[in-house]
Protein backbone atom coordinates (compact mmCIF):
# COMPACT_ATOMS: atom_id res chain seq x y z
CA UNK A 1 0.00 0.00 0.00
CA UNK A 2 2.35 2.45 1.37
CA UNK A 3 4.90 1.46 -1.40
CA UNK A 4 2.11 1.94 -4.14
CA UNK A 5 1.34 5.35 -2.59
CA UNK A 6 5.37 5.98 -3.31
CA UNK A 7 5.02 4.97 -6.65
CA UNK A 8 2.21 6.58 -7.82
CA UNK A 9 3.43 9.73 -6.31
CA UNK A 10 6.94 9.09 -8.12
CA UNK A 11 5.10 8.45 -11.16
CA UNK A 12 3.38 11.45 -10.79
CA UNK A 13 6.05 13.66 -10.13
CA UNK A 14 8.10 12.37 -12.84
CA UNK A 15 4.94 13.08 -15.21
CA UNK A 16 4.49 16.59 -14.00
CA UNK A 17 8.20 17.30 -14.33
CA UNK A 18 8.12 15.83 -18.34
CA UNK A 19 5.29 18.30 -19.04
CA UNK A 20 7.43 21.12 -16.85
CA UNK A 21 10.52 20.20 -19.30
CA UNK A 22 8.28 20.11 -22.06
CA UNK A 23 7.01 23.69 -21.20
CA UNK A 24 10.30 24.71 -21.13
CA UNK A 25 12.40 23.57 -23.58
CA UNK A 26 9.41 23.41 -26.19
CA UNK A 27 10.75 25.99 -29.55
CA UNK A 28 7.75 27.71 -30.63
CA UNK A 29 6.46 25.30 -33.20
CA UNK A 30 6.05 26.18 -36.58
CA UNK A 31 2.27 27.37 -37.20
CA UNK A 32 2.26 29.00 -33.69
CA UNK A 33 2.29 32.30 -35.16
CA UNK A 34 -1.02 31.14 -37.67
CA UNK A 35 -2.07 29.40 -34.62
CA UNK A 36 -2.90 32.32 -32.79
CA UNK A 37 -4.22 33.85 -35.10
CA UNK A 38 -6.90 31.25 -35.58
CA UNK A 39 -7.40 30.51 -31.49
CA UNK A 40 -7.96 34.42 -31.60
CA UNK A 41 -10.46 34.29 -34.59
CA UNK A 42 -8.99 37.54 -35.76
CA UNK A 43 -6.08 38.58 -38.10
CA UNK A 44 -4.69 42.24 -37.17
CA UNK A 45 -3.43 43.62 -40.25
CA UNK A 46 -1.63 46.83 -40.76
CA UNK A 47 -2.97 49.21 -43.31
CA UNK A 48 -1.85 52.51 -44.76
CA UNK A 49 -4.81 55.27 -44.72
CA UNK A 50 -3.52 57.90 -46.70
CA UNK A 51 -2.36 56.01 -50.02
CA UNK A 52 -4.40 56.05 -52.00
CA UNK A 53 -5.43 53.51 -53.96
CA UNK A 54 -3.35 51.43 -51.69
CA UNK A 55 -4.61 52.02 -48.28
CA UNK A 56 -7.27 55.07 -47.83
CA UNK A 57 -10.15 56.04 -46.22
CA UNK A 58 -13.56 56.06 -48.50
CA UNK A 59 -15.86 58.99 -48.03
CA UNK A 60 -17.80 57.13 -44.53
CA UNK A 61 -14.52 56.58 -43.10
CA UNK A 62 -13.74 52.89 -44.12
CA UNK A 63 -10.73 51.78 -44.75
CA UNK A 64 -10.57 50.31 -48.58
CA UNK A 65 -7.91 49.57 -50.97
CA UNK A 66 -5.77 46.82 -52.85
CA UNK A 67 -3.83 46.48 -49.54
CA UNK A 68 -7.15 45.64 -47.40
CA UNK A 69 -8.39 42.99 -50.46
CA UNK A 70 -5.45 41.24 -50.64
CA UNK A 71 -5.82 41.30 -46.31
CA UNK A 72 -9.05 40.11 -46.28
CA UNK A 73 -8.48 37.62 -48.62
CA UNK A 74 -6.10 36.32 -46.18
CA UNK A 75 -8.24 36.42 -43.54
CA UNK A 76 -11.32 34.29 -45.60
CA UNK A 77 -8.82 31.61 -46.11
CA UNK A 78 -7.33 31.65 -42.91
CA UNK A 79 -11.40 31.49 -41.84
CA UNK A 80 -10.67 34.53 -39.34
CA UNK A 81 -12.21 37.96 -39.11
CA UNK A 82 -9.68 40.72 -40.58
CA UNK A 83 -9.01 43.67 -38.22
CA UNK A 84 -7.28 46.45 -40.12
CA UNK A 85 -5.08 48.54 -37.96
CA UNK A 86 -4.12 51.86 -39.21
CA UNK A 87 -0.12 51.76 -40.11
CA UNK A 88 1.94 55.01 -40.80
CA UNK A 89 5.11 54.62 -42.70
CA UNK A 90 7.40 54.97 -39.19
CA UNK A 91 5.52 52.89 -37.03
CA UNK A 92 4.36 49.62 -39.66
CA UNK A 93 7.86 47.78 -38.69
CA UNK A 94 7.56 48.50 -34.27
CA UNK A 95 4.32 47.64 -34.92
CA UNK A 96 4.83 43.99 -36.44
CA UNK A 97 8.18 43.64 -33.93
CA UNK A 98 6.58 44.51 -30.94
CA UNK A 99 3.68 42.00 -32.23
CA UNK A 100 0.22 44.20 -32.56
CA UNK A 101 0.15 43.12 -35.72
CA UNK A 102 0.51 39.85 -37.42
CA UNK A 103 1.45 41.20 -40.99
CA UNK A 104 1.32 44.32 -43.01
CA UNK A 105 0.70 45.43 -46.17
CA UNK A 106 1.12 48.80 -46.29
CA UNK A 107 3.16 50.08 -49.07
CA UNK A 108 6.53 49.65 -47.79
CA UNK A 109 9.40 49.70 -50.27
CA UNK A 110 11.00 46.44 -50.29
CA UNK A 111 14.99 46.91 -49.34
CA UNK A 112 17.83 44.55 -47.93
CA UNK A 113 17.68 46.73 -44.77
CA UNK A 114 14.57 46.25 -44.12
CA UNK A 115 14.51 42.57 -44.43
CA UNK A 116 16.98 42.69 -41.46
CA UNK A 117 14.11 44.27 -39.58
CA UNK A 118 10.85 42.35 -40.34
CA UNK A 119 10.05 39.25 -42.68
CA UNK A 120 9.26 40.96 -45.88
CA UNK A 121 8.31 38.47 -48.19
CA UNK A 122 8.50 37.30 -51.88
CA UNK A 123 7.24 37.43 -54.35
CA UNK A 124 6.80 41.07 -53.57
CA UNK A 125 3.31 42.40 -53.60
CA UNK A 126 3.26 45.54 -56.84
CA UNK A 127 5.84 47.88 -57.71
CA UNK A 128 5.50 51.38 -58.34
CA UNK A 129 7.89 53.78 -61.15
CA UNK A 130 9.11 56.50 -62.43
CA UNK A 131 7.44 58.46 -64.87
CA UNK A 132 6.89 61.97 -66.17
CA UNK A 133 3.77 64.39 -66.03
CA UNK A 134 4.03 66.84 -69.56
CA UNK A 135 1.90 68.63 -71.74
CA UNK A 136 -0.28 66.80 -74.02
CA UNK A 137 0.65 69.48 -76.80
CA UNK A 138 4.26 68.65 -76.12
CA UNK A 139 3.83 65.01 -77.38
CA UNK A 140 6.53 62.96 -75.76
CA UNK A 141 6.60 58.99 -76.91
CA UNK A 142 10.09 58.27 -75.38
CA UNK A 143 12.42 59.33 -72.35
CA UNK A 144 14.97 60.11 -75.35
CA UNK A 145 12.19 62.83 -76.79
CA UNK A 146 13.33 64.72 -73.17
CA UNK A 147 16.61 65.47 -74.19
CA UNK A 148 18.01 68.61 -74.02
CA UNK A 149 15.43 69.96 -71.75
CA UNK A 150 14.69 70.61 -67.73
CA UNK A 151 12.68 68.56 -66.17
CA UNK A 152 11.24 69.41 -62.06
CA UNK A 153 11.47 66.34 -59.18
CA UNK A 154 12.54 65.87 -55.99
CA UNK A 155 15.82 66.62 -53.97
CA UNK A 156 17.73 63.59 -53.86
CA UNK A 157 16.14 61.30 -56.19
CA UNK A 158 18.25 58.76 -56.91
CA UNK A 159 17.62 58.48 -60.67
CA UNK A 160 18.47 62.16 -61.54
CA UNK A 161 22.21 61.09 -62.42
CA UNK A 162 21.23 58.22 -64.73
CA UNK A 163 18.84 60.21 -66.55
CA UNK A 164 21.55 62.69 -67.19
CA UNK A 165 23.73 60.25 -67.99
CA UNK A 166 21.94 58.35 -70.56
CA UNK A 167 19.37 60.91 -71.61
CA UNK A 168 20.75 64.36 -70.79
CA UNK A 169 17.76 65.13 -69.24
CA UNK A 170 18.59 68.41 -66.90
CA UNK A 171 16.82 68.07 -63.14
CA UNK A 172 15.52 70.93 -61.97
CA UNK A 173 15.45 69.87 -58.16
CA UNK A 174 13.02 71.19 -55.08
CA UNK A 175 12.68 70.28 -51.33
CA UNK A 176 9.17 68.84 -51.90
CA UNK A 177 6.56 67.20 -54.54
CA UNK A 178 4.41 70.21 -54.24
CA UNK A 179 7.02 72.52 -54.55
CA UNK A 180 7.98 70.29 -57.84
CA UNK A 181 4.62 70.67 -59.59
CA UNK A 182 4.07 74.04 -58.95
CA UNK A 183 7.37 75.02 -60.71
CA UNK A 184 6.57 72.63 -63.88
CA UNK A 185 2.48 74.16 -63.86
CA UNK A 186 4.33 77.42 -63.98
CA UNK A 187 6.80 76.97 -66.50
CA UNK A 188 10.06 76.13 -65.44
CA UNK A 189 10.98 72.63 -66.64
CA UNK A 190 9.42 70.83 -69.46
CA UNK A 191 8.46 68.00 -67.32
CA UNK A 192 7.20 66.66 -63.93
CA UNK A 193 9.59 63.72 -63.01
CA UNK A 194 7.48 61.03 -60.20
CA UNK A 195 6.10 58.22 -59.22
CA UNK A 196 3.92 56.92 -61.47
CA UNK A 197 1.15 56.09 -59.06
CA UNK A 198 1.49 60.04 -57.88
CA UNK A 199 0.94 61.17 -61.16
CA UNK A 200 -1.38 59.55 -62.27
CA UNK A 201 -3.85 59.73 -59.75
CA UNK A 202 -3.56 63.86 -59.49
CA UNK A 203 -4.39 64.07 -63.18
CA UNK A 204 -7.01 61.39 -62.40
CA UNK A 205 -8.50 63.40 -58.89
CA UNK A 206 -8.03 66.95 -60.94
CA UNK A 207 -9.71 66.26 -64.45
CA UNK A 208 -10.25 70.17 -65.13
CA UNK A 209 -6.63 71.43 -63.52
CA UNK A 210 -4.79 68.74 -65.65
CA UNK A 211 -7.07 68.33 -68.88
CA UNK A 212 -4.04 69.58 -70.67
CA UNK A 213 -1.42 67.02 -69.38
CA UNK A 214 -0.54 63.36 -70.05
CA UNK A 215 1.75 60.39 -67.98
CA UNK A 216 2.70 59.48 -71.74
CA UNK A 217 6.23 57.01 -71.15
CA UNK A 218 6.77 53.94 -69.70
CA UNK A 219 7.53 53.65 -66.24
CA UNK A 220 11.00 52.55 -65.64
CA UNK A 221 12.89 51.60 -62.29
CA UNK A 222 10.69 49.66 -60.27
CA UNK A 223 10.89 49.30 -56.78
CA UNK A 224 8.51 46.34 -55.37
CA UNK A 225 6.63 46.62 -52.32
CA UNK A 226 6.45 44.01 -50.07
CA UNK A 227 3.93 42.29 -47.51
CA UNK A 228 5.65 41.65 -43.97
CA UNK A 229 5.00 39.34 -41.24
CA UNK A 230 7.11 39.14 -38.18
CA UNK A 231 10.83 37.96 -38.98
CA UNK A 232 10.67 34.93 -37.09
CA UNK A 233 7.74 33.89 -39.06
CA UNK A 234 9.00 34.02 -42.07
CA UNK A 235 9.76 30.82 -42.87
CA UNK A 236 7.24 29.19 -40.65
CA UNK A 237 3.78 28.73 -41.57
CA UNK A 238 2.69 32.43 -41.06
CA UNK A 239 5.16 33.34 -43.62
CA UNK A 240 4.61 30.59 -46.03
CA UNK A 241 0.99 31.06 -45.93
CA UNK A 242 1.24 34.68 -46.90
CA UNK A 243 3.75 34.22 -49.67
CA UNK A 244 1.73 31.52 -50.84
CA UNK A 245 -1.51 33.96 -51.37
CA UNK A 246 0.73 36.65 -52.70
CA UNK A 247 1.64 34.11 -55.68
CA UNK A 248 -1.31 32.99 -56.45
CA UNK A 249 -2.71 36.25 -56.52
CA UNK A 250 0.23 37.08 -59.01
CA UNK A 251 -0.78 33.51 -60.88
CA UNK A 252 -4.24 34.39 -61.75
CA UNK A 253 -4.26 38.08 -61.92
CA UNK A 254 -5.76 39.43 -59.20
CA UNK A 255 -3.07 42.27 -58.74
CA UNK A 256 -3.68 43.08 -62.89
CA UNK A 257 -7.26 43.25 -62.09
CA UNK A 258 -6.82 45.43 -59.13
CA UNK A 259 -4.91 47.61 -61.53
CA UNK A 260 -7.79 47.72 -63.91
CA UNK A 261 -10.29 48.14 -61.45
CA UNK A 262 -8.22 51.21 -60.07
CA UNK A 263 -8.24 52.42 -63.86
CA UNK A 264 -4.27 52.49 -63.56
CA UNK A 265 -2.23 52.27 -67.04
CA UNK A 266 -0.83 48.34 -67.39
CA UNK A 267 1.57 48.04 -65.23
CA UNK A 268 4.65 45.60 -67.51
CA UNK A 269 6.33 44.76 -64.15
CA UNK A 270 2.79 42.98 -62.80
CA UNK A 271 2.45 41.40 -66.03
CA UNK A 272 5.39 40.01 -66.20
CA UNK A 273 5.03 38.63 -62.52
CA UNK A 274 1.94 37.21 -63.80
CA UNK A 275 4.05 35.45 -66.48
CA UNK A 276 6.41 34.30 -64.16
CA UNK A 277 3.96 32.41 -61.86
CA UNK A 278 2.04 31.18 -64.72
CA UNK A 279 0.33 27.40 -64.75
CA UNK A 280 2.12 26.10 -67.41
CA UNK A 281 -0.47 23.55 -67.75
CA UNK A 282 -3.38 26.04 -67.87
CA UNK A 283 -5.40 25.80 -71.25
CA UNK A 284 -4.20 28.66 -73.62
CA UNK A 285 -6.93 31.35 -73.02
CA UNK B 1 46.70 65.53 -61.05
CA UNK B 2 44.99 62.63 -62.17
CA UNK B 3 47.28 60.39 -59.97
CA UNK B 4 46.08 63.50 -57.19
CA UNK B 5 42.23 62.35 -57.84
CA UNK B 6 43.10 58.77 -58.04
CA UNK B 7 44.99 58.87 -54.50
CA UNK B 8 41.24 59.75 -53.26
CA UNK B 9 39.70 56.60 -55.08
CA UNK B 10 42.44 54.77 -53.38
CA UNK B 11 41.82 56.01 -49.69
CA UNK B 12 37.99 54.87 -50.86
CA UNK B 13 39.22 51.62 -51.05
CA UNK B 14 41.45 51.57 -48.05
CA UNK B 15 39.56 53.02 -45.86
CA UNK B 16 35.98 53.35 -46.93
CA UNK B 17 36.41 57.13 -46.79
CA UNK B 18 34.42 58.56 -49.65
CA UNK B 19 35.53 61.50 -51.28
CA UNK B 20 33.59 60.77 -54.55
CA UNK B 21 33.95 64.13 -55.55
CA UNK B 22 36.88 64.37 -56.38
CA UNK B 23 37.60 60.92 -57.75
CA UNK B 24 34.83 60.56 -59.88
CA UNK B 25 34.83 62.68 -63.21
CA UNK B 26 30.75 63.76 -63.55
CA UNK B 27 30.69 64.22 -59.50
CA UNK B 28 33.90 66.88 -59.89
CA UNK B 29 32.27 68.61 -62.73
CA UNK B 30 29.23 68.81 -61.22
CA UNK B 31 30.65 70.67 -58.41
CA UNK B 32 33.33 72.79 -60.29
CA UNK B 33 29.98 74.39 -62.23
CA UNK B 34 28.27 74.61 -59.12
CA UNK B 35 30.98 76.46 -57.25
CA UNK B 36 31.31 78.65 -59.95
CA UNK B 37 27.61 79.29 -59.65
CA UNK B 38 27.87 79.75 -56.09
CA UNK B 39 30.86 83.28 -57.07
CA UNK B 40 28.16 84.39 -59.13
CA UNK B 41 25.44 84.67 -57.37
CA UNK B 42 27.65 86.07 -54.41
CA UNK B 43 29.21 88.63 -56.88
CA UNK B 44 25.84 89.62 -58.30
CA UNK B 45 24.35 90.00 -54.88
CA UNK B 46 27.13 92.17 -53.37
CA UNK B 47 27.06 94.55 -56.27
CA UNK B 48 23.27 95.06 -56.53
CA UNK B 49 22.86 95.09 -52.78
CA UNK B 50 25.64 98.22 -52.01
CA UNK B 51 24.17 100.03 -54.84
CA UNK B 52 20.95 99.17 -52.99
CA UNK B 53 22.39 100.42 -49.91
CA UNK B 54 23.53 103.60 -51.35
CA UNK B 55 20.03 104.62 -53.03
CA UNK B 56 18.57 103.21 -50.08
CA UNK B 57 20.15 105.75 -47.57
CA UNK B 58 20.17 108.75 -49.64
CA UNK B 59 15.99 108.46 -49.78
CA UNK B 60 16.32 107.87 -46.29
CA UNK B 61 17.75 111.30 -45.82
CA UNK B 62 15.54 112.74 -48.37
CA UNK B 63 13.12 115.84 -48.35
CA UNK B 64 10.52 113.99 -49.63
CA UNK B 65 8.26 112.75 -46.79
CA UNK B 66 6.69 110.05 -49.49
CA UNK B 67 10.63 108.39 -50.36
CA UNK B 68 11.46 108.24 -46.60
CA UNK B 69 8.12 106.36 -46.05
CA UNK B 70 9.17 103.89 -49.09
CA UNK B 71 12.32 103.09 -47.68
CA UNK B 72 11.10 102.70 -44.36
CA UNK B 73 8.70 100.10 -45.59
CA UNK B 74 11.21 98.23 -47.92
CA UNK B 75 13.46 98.24 -44.75
CA UNK B 76 10.38 96.86 -42.60
CA UNK B 77 9.40 94.15 -44.98
CA UNK B 78 12.44 92.78 -46.23
CA UNK B 79 14.58 92.83 -42.98
CA UNK B 80 11.82 91.23 -40.82
CA UNK B 81 11.04 88.10 -42.98
CA UNK B 82 13.19 85.24 -43.42
CA UNK B 83 14.51 84.98 -46.35
CA UNK B 84 13.42 81.26 -47.84
CA UNK B 85 9.52 83.28 -47.69
CA UNK B 86 10.91 85.97 -49.75
CA UNK B 87 12.20 84.10 -52.27
CA UNK B 88 9.77 81.12 -52.28
CA UNK B 89 7.05 84.35 -52.38
CA UNK B 90 8.81 85.80 -55.45
CA UNK B 91 9.60 82.47 -57.57
CA UNK B 92 6.42 81.20 -56.43
CA UNK B 93 3.98 83.84 -55.43
CA UNK B 94 4.64 86.69 -57.70
CA UNK B 95 6.41 85.15 -60.34
CA UNK B 96 2.95 83.33 -61.14
CA UNK B 97 1.05 86.71 -61.65
CA UNK B 98 4.23 87.77 -64.82
CA UNK B 99 3.15 87.06 -67.64
CA UNK B 100 4.83 83.79 -69.73
CA UNK B 101 6.97 83.47 -73.39
CA UNK B 102 7.66 81.12 -75.04
CA UNK B 103 11.76 80.00 -74.32
CA UNK B 104 12.09 78.95 -78.21
CA UNK B 105 11.59 75.57 -77.59
CA UNK B 106 7.87 75.49 -77.18
CA UNK B 107 7.77 75.97 -73.70
CA UNK B 108 6.03 78.57 -72.04
CA UNK B 109 9.02 79.92 -69.64
CA UNK B 110 8.30 82.22 -67.13
CA UNK B 111 9.32 85.87 -67.45
CA UNK B 112 11.76 86.05 -65.10
CA UNK B 113 14.01 82.50 -64.16
CA UNK B 114 15.30 80.83 -60.93
CA UNK B 115 18.61 82.69 -61.31
CA UNK B 116 17.44 85.83 -61.66
CA UNK B 117 14.82 85.50 -58.55
CA UNK B 118 17.50 84.20 -56.47
CA UNK B 119 19.83 87.65 -57.66
CA UNK B 120 16.59 89.50 -56.61
CA UNK B 121 15.27 88.71 -54.00
CA UNK B 122 19.00 87.89 -52.31
CA UNK B 123 19.73 91.31 -53.30
CA UNK B 124 16.45 93.19 -51.50
CA UNK B 125 17.03 91.47 -48.55
CA UNK B 126 20.48 92.37 -47.30
CA UNK B 127 20.18 95.71 -49.30
CA UNK B 128 17.77 96.06 -46.50
CA UNK B 129 20.69 95.64 -43.85
CA UNK B 130 22.72 97.59 -46.53
CA UNK B 131 20.97 100.62 -45.90
CA UNK B 132 21.09 100.85 -42.06
CA UNK B 133 24.80 99.79 -42.17
CA UNK B 134 25.66 103.06 -44.43
CA UNK B 135 22.58 104.80 -42.69
CA UNK B 136 25.22 104.18 -39.13
CA UNK B 137 27.94 105.45 -41.01
CA UNK B 138 26.50 108.33 -42.17
CA UNK B 139 25.48 108.88 -39.01
CA UNK B 140 28.35 109.03 -37.29
CA UNK B 141 29.82 111.77 -39.13
CA UNK B 142 30.23 114.92 -37.17
CA UNK B 143 27.62 117.94 -37.61
CA UNK B 144 30.83 120.06 -37.28
CA UNK B 145 32.70 118.40 -39.93
CA UNK B 146 30.06 119.32 -42.16
CA UNK B 147 29.39 122.46 -41.08
CA UNK B 148 32.94 123.08 -41.64
CA UNK B 149 32.97 121.76 -45.31
CA UNK B 150 29.60 123.79 -45.89
CA UNK B 151 31.62 126.90 -44.27
CA UNK B 152 34.38 126.47 -46.89
CA UNK B 153 31.93 127.49 -50.01
CA UNK B 154 31.16 123.73 -50.85
CA UNK B 155 27.77 122.65 -52.51
CA UNK B 156 25.56 119.94 -50.82
CA UNK B 157 25.87 117.55 -53.01
CA UNK B 158 30.18 118.11 -52.83
CA UNK B 159 29.87 117.63 -49.40
CA UNK B 160 27.83 114.26 -49.45
CA UNK B 161 30.59 113.37 -52.09
CA UNK B 162 33.77 114.54 -51.09
CA UNK B 163 33.37 114.76 -47.57
CA UNK B 164 30.57 112.60 -45.48
CA UNK B 165 30.45 109.33 -47.81
CA UNK B 166 34.01 108.98 -47.68
CA UNK B 167 34.45 109.39 -43.96
CA UNK B 168 31.14 107.56 -43.25
CA UNK B 169 31.96 104.25 -45.31
CA UNK B 170 35.51 104.18 -43.44
CA UNK B 171 33.63 103.96 -40.65
CA UNK B 172 31.03 101.75 -41.37
CA UNK B 173 33.07 99.17 -43.02
CA UNK B 174 33.31 96.55 -40.59
CA UNK B 175 29.52 96.67 -40.49
CA UNK B 176 29.77 96.35 -43.42
CA UNK B 177 32.17 93.35 -44.38
CA UNK B 178 29.78 91.69 -41.92
CA UNK B 179 26.91 91.85 -43.48
CA UNK B 180 28.76 90.97 -47.20
CA UNK B 181 29.87 87.75 -45.56
CA UNK B 182 26.52 87.01 -44.88
CA UNK B 183 25.80 87.48 -48.35
CA UNK B 184 28.41 85.08 -49.45
CA UNK B 185 27.16 82.37 -47.10
CA UNK B 186 23.57 82.96 -47.34
CA UNK B 187 23.86 81.74 -51.45
CA UNK B 188 23.45 78.39 -50.19
CA UNK B 189 19.55 79.40 -49.92
CA UNK B 190 19.35 79.40 -53.51
CA UNK B 191 19.16 75.07 -53.96
CA UNK B 192 15.78 75.87 -52.65
CA UNK B 193 14.73 77.12 -55.89
CA UNK B 194 16.64 74.55 -57.88
CA UNK B 195 19.91 76.42 -58.58
CA UNK B 196 22.77 74.30 -59.28
CA UNK B 197 24.80 75.98 -56.37
CA UNK B 198 27.34 73.86 -53.75
CA UNK B 199 24.57 72.76 -51.42
CA UNK B 200 22.76 71.41 -54.18
CA UNK B 201 25.28 69.48 -55.90
CA UNK B 202 26.36 68.63 -52.56
CA UNK B 203 23.09 67.05 -52.17
CA UNK B 204 23.16 65.11 -55.41
CA UNK B 205 26.25 63.55 -54.48
CA UNK B 206 25.64 62.36 -51.38
CA UNK B 207 22.20 61.00 -52.03
CA UNK B 208 23.73 58.56 -54.75
CA UNK B 209 26.94 57.90 -52.82
CA UNK B 210 25.68 57.88 -49.23
CA UNK B 211 28.56 59.80 -48.16
CA UNK B 212 27.11 62.24 -45.97
CA UNK B 213 30.10 63.11 -43.62
CA UNK B 214 32.12 63.59 -46.36
CA UNK B 215 30.66 65.74 -48.25
CA UNK B 216 29.76 67.90 -45.42
CA UNK B 217 33.31 68.33 -44.89
CA UNK B 218 34.03 69.41 -48.34
CA UNK B 219 31.11 71.78 -48.44
CA UNK B 220 32.33 73.53 -44.89
CA UNK B 221 36.04 73.51 -46.59
CA UNK B 222 34.81 75.03 -50.06
CA UNK B 223 32.66 77.64 -47.91
CA UNK B 224 35.04 78.65 -45.00
CA UNK B 225 37.70 79.21 -48.08
CA UNK B 226 35.57 81.29 -50.32
CA UNK B 227 34.37 83.47 -47.24
CA UNK B 228 37.97 83.61 -46.13
CA UNK B 229 39.35 84.40 -49.46
CA UNK B 230 36.49 87.00 -49.36
CA UNK B 231 37.34 88.41 -46.11
CA UNK B 232 41.18 88.90 -46.56
CA UNK B 233 40.33 91.15 -49.62
CA UNK B 234 37.80 93.02 -47.54
CA UNK B 235 40.64 93.43 -44.39
CA UNK B 236 42.75 94.55 -47.17
CA UNK B 237 40.77 97.09 -48.35
CA UNK B 238 39.96 98.26 -45.14
CA UNK B 239 43.86 98.80 -43.90
CA UNK B 240 44.25 101.04 -47.03
CA UNK B 241 41.41 102.99 -46.27
CA UNK B 242 42.62 104.07 -42.77
CA UNK B 243 41.72 106.89 -41.15
CA UNK B 244 44.93 108.56 -39.70
CA UNK B 245 43.76 109.04 -36.37
CA UNK B 246 40.64 107.62 -36.12
CA UNK B 247 39.72 104.96 -33.83
CA UNK B 248 42.90 104.87 -31.54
Amino acid sequence: MFRKLIYSSLGGMLGLSVVAADLITTPAVANDGIKEIIERGVLRAGVRTTKKPFGYRDTSGNIVGIDPDLLQDMADRLGVKLEKVPVTGSNRMPFLQQGKIDVFSANMNDSLKRRKIVGALLPNSYAVGFNIMALKKDGFKTWEDLRGHTACTIQGSWYIKVLDQDYGIKAMTFKGGAEAFTAFEQGRCRARIGNDMEIWFRIQDNPERYKDYEMPLDSFGYSPYSVAVPLDQKDKALGRFVAGVLTEWHQTGRFLEQWKKWGFPPSPWLEEMHEKFKDPLAPAS
Amino acid sequence: MEAFWEWFRWLYDETGINFSVLYDPYNREKFAAAMFVTVQIAVYVLFITTLIGLFGVWMQRSRFRLLRWFIRGYIELFRNTPKLVQLYCLYFGVSAFLPRFDDGTGLMAPLIGAFTWVILAFALHYGAFTVEVFRSGIEAVPDTTIEAARALGMTKLQVYRLVVLPLAFRICLPALNNNYVFVVKGTSLAYAVGINEMLYAANQIYTLDANVPEMMTVLLICYVSLVSIFVAFMNKLERALKMPGYGT
